[in-house]
């Protein structure tokens, strides 16, 4: 329920505030990203390639894209749970919330870097696939995955916060 | 059996990927702007109720530049009703040729429409406008506001329409330069919202910084002589055959509120026509 919650919410931050965001030009952080990132890490990998599939057509249907938004984040969803193996015994794999708490710092920055960086690839590939601009594409999926990366690192801090007022 | 749900339970969430992953791929590379469903784009009620939404929050900053736009243009057209009422006088005073010319029917008819939704962050970006079937507004209509020629209608639903704006390649728009009447065909390079480039246009054509670009009337989305925009730059293209003009856009695609949606009257007259010809 916590975790509807979070995509309810970041994709409503992504269509009515990041898309409107015009001083950075084409360089936009993608936000729904990161609750797909925290879900639990022993949640079966249908349910993660259902949400993963859904938040995408919800992004593509409300800003005209179909299939983009699906495509990349389906990906991403289909590469969590192998990627997360690599770093995480099967036995450890538990219900919690992936976070820098649970996961060390360490960890979960690579979990985190190469998570964006397959999607927003993905992502930025696809949407210029019939028009390509070598140069911006090249710059976007960098500059792109370290906006989102630094949201990421920014909703991190707030929620550690949390967890230490409350102990 | 069992040996058979072991195997399914192990590649079946790799099935399931590839069965997503595929219906997103489809999705993407058979869309055709014209014949996808409205389902699947910002004219469906539920986009719609949520941009309607974020508009009448967002809309409320925009107030005093919206404003100052209707006003100018509110100028514009009394110079106008000037400029008429002049030419009206001078006319009826020889001839009654005036009154035959009053009596002619516009040829294209104008919708106003909000825009509840805008992107140009995007390298094919759309507009979403609260209109749709119910007040005329049908696929293939071009949209403009006060400044120049916005887009080209993509879908509609019974109370909303989703707009291809120029910033959304590789869609092209026909225009032509004002001074030569020479034509060309004006495409986004995904760059920066404010310019646009014009191609096709034969190397022989004098063009000079600032010339003014307008719809060409080649087709029944836009009348002749809308504005496009100005030349910034120009260049002569890869093989020397055509020049690549730089050109400013007169709409500012960032700061978009209301618009008017074109109806050409003859357009199903014209459309059939073009088939017919087509066929034959």
């Amino acid at each position: 329920m916590n975790h509807l919650i979070w995509f309810v919410l970041l994709l409503l931050a992504q269509l009515l505030l990041i898309d409107n965001l015009h001083f950075l030009g084409v360089f936009i952080p993608v936000l729904y990203i990161y609750a797909l990132l925290r879900l639990p890490s022993n949640l079966s990998s249908y349910v993660v390639l259902l949400i993963s599939f859904a938040t995408g057509m919800i992004m593509d249907v409300l800003s005209n894209t179909p299939g983009l938004h699906a495509a990349a984040t389906t990906l991403a969803g289909g590469l969590r749970y192998p990627l997360l193996r690599l770093f995480i015994l099967k036995e450890d794999m538990s219900s919690r919330t992936i976070s820098v708490d649970w996961m060390g710092r360490t960890v979960f920055w690579q979990y985190a870097v190469i998570l964006v960086l397959i999607h927003h690839s993905a992502l930025f590939l696809l949407e210029s696939f019939s028009f390509f601009n070598l140069w911006t594409l090249l710059l976007k999926i960098p500059v792109c995955s370290l906006l989102t990366l630094l949201f990421i690192m920014a909703m991190e801090l707030i929620n550690r916060d949390d967890h230490a007022r409350k102990s | 059996m069992q040996n058979f749900v072991r195997f399914f339970t192990k590649i079946g969430s790799f099935l399931l990927f590839a069965l997503l992953e595929g219906v997103a791929l489809y999705l993407l590379f058979s869309s055709n702007n014209f014949q996808q469903s409205v389902f699947f784009t910002s004219a469906n009620k539920v986009a719609g109720a949520l941009y309607t939404f974020e508009e009448a929050v967002a809309g409320f900053f925009y107030l005093k530049e919206d404003n100052e736009a209707l006003l100018r243009e509110n100028n514009d057209l009394h110079k106008q009703i000037d400029w008429l009422e002049n030419e009206l006088s001078r006319l009826t005073d020889t001839t009654g040729i005036a009154l035959m010319r009053k009596e002619k029917p516009g040829e294209f008819d104008l919708i106003p429409a909000k825009v509840i939704h805008n992107s140009v962050t995007k390298l094919r970006n759309s507009i979403t406008l609260k209109g749709g079937k119910l007040d005329g507004i049908e696929p293939g209509m071009g949209v403009a506001n006060a400044d120049g020629i916005v887009g080209v209608v993509s879908h509609v639903s019974n109370h909303y329409a989703a707009v291809i704006p120029l910033l959304c390649p590789p869609n092209r728009f026909s225009c032509k330069l004002k001074n030569s009447n020479a034509s060309g065909s004006l495409v986004w390079d995904g760059e920066d919202r404010r310019f646009a480039l014009m191609e096709e246009v034969p190397p022989y054509v004098p063009v000079s910084k600032g010339d003014t670009v307008v719809t060409s009337g080649f087709s029944s989305i836009f009348p002749e002589g809308l504005m496009v925009g100005t030349v910034e730059e120009y260049d002569v293209g890869d093989d020397a055959n055509y020049l690549i003009l730089k050109i400013r856009l007169a709409v500012r695609f960032d700061a978009l509120s209301t618009v008017r949606v074109i109806r050409f009257k003859g357009r199903n007259e014209y459309n059939q026509l073009k088939k017919e010809a087509e066929e034959e």
